[in-house]
């Protein structure tokens, strides 16, 4: 549901439920009564459906993700000049959305995929205003990165599935695909965020 | 309490759920979504159970 759609049912939601509670002999009448039932009732939920949801999609959004303070030196990362690094090169070819990069490659893609990012962001809500923040560099994954994130997109593409350090071995590339090697930590593409190298590092920023 | 006595209280805290439910989708942030979840739709909640109880603990809406 768009968010004007979203904001005009609440309003209209709240304006039914103040008018019903200023005048409640209004529910007097029948079709008062169903006025009364509708405004207190069934508009509520239904733009508290459309809200909840609004909130769910812009939080898979990288401008959400990167507005807390400890997150914005990850989205400098995307901007690297480099190819090296996985993260910026996926996000400056588009090879993820770039308005969904992080929410793309962090959530995984099981039926309960979404549930436990939102567990996640709850918990770091709560170490951002209840706990210590770590610092960027200090800041780890909670479990090592599943090759069933990568192969989510690249699983049956050609340059996958030919290129050659995919073949080193007769069985590298069945073993990639059944996790028994990692894409990251086996130390092929483990060049990620690399927050401690910002410092130094030469940046690309998209046309405008 | 009457039954408009109850209904006045459960419109205005529906309308209170909802009001701050509103503002929670203006700004794009991680404390907003804790807002609407936390605060926002609770409340909402306990004034949609309040009406529901109204309705149930009274034989019927005014003018029966």
């Amino acid at each position: 549901m768009p968010l004007p759609i979203v904001l005009t049912l609440i309003a209209l939601s709240l304006a039914l439920a103040v008018i019903v509670g200023f005048r409640p002999n209004l529910t007097r009448t029948r079709s008062g009564k169903m006025v009364a039932f509708v405004a207190l009732l069934v508009l509520p939920v239904v733009a508290t459906w459309g809200g909840f949801e609004e909130h769910m999609d812009r939080a898979t959004s990288t401008q959400f993700c990167l507005s807390c303070h400890v997150m914005s030196e990850f989205g400098q990362s995307l901007h690297y000049d480099d190819i090296s690094y996985i993260p910026a090169v996926h996000y400056q070819n588009h090879f993820v959305p770039p308005d969904h990069a992080c929410y793309t490659c962090h959530t995984d893609y099981g039926m309960f995929g979404t549930e436990k990012a939102k567990i996640n962001g709850l918990h770091h809500i709560l170490v951002q205003y209840f706990g210590t923040v770590p610092k960027p560099e200090n800041i780890k994954l909670y479990a090592p990165f599943p090759n069933a994130t990568c192969l989510h997109c690249h699983l049956g593409a050609r340059k996958f599935e030919e290129v050659n350090g995919h073949h080193k071995t007769p069985d590298m590339l069945a073993k990639v695909k059944s996790g028994q090697i990692s894409c990251i930590s086996s130390g092929c593409h483990d060049t990620v965020h690399e927050v401690g190298d910002l410092k130094d590092a030469k940046f690309w920023s998209a046309p405008k | 309490m009457n039954i408009e006595a109850k209904l006045r209280r459960a419109s205005l805290i529906i309308a209170t759920g909802l009001l701050l439910q509103f503002l929670s989708l203006l700004p794009l942030h991680p404390l907003a979504f804790i807002a609407f979840v936390g605060v926002g739709v609770p409340v909402m909640a306990v004034g949609v159970i309040l009406f529901l109880l109204s309705l149930v603990a009274d034989s019927g809406l005014p003018g029966k």
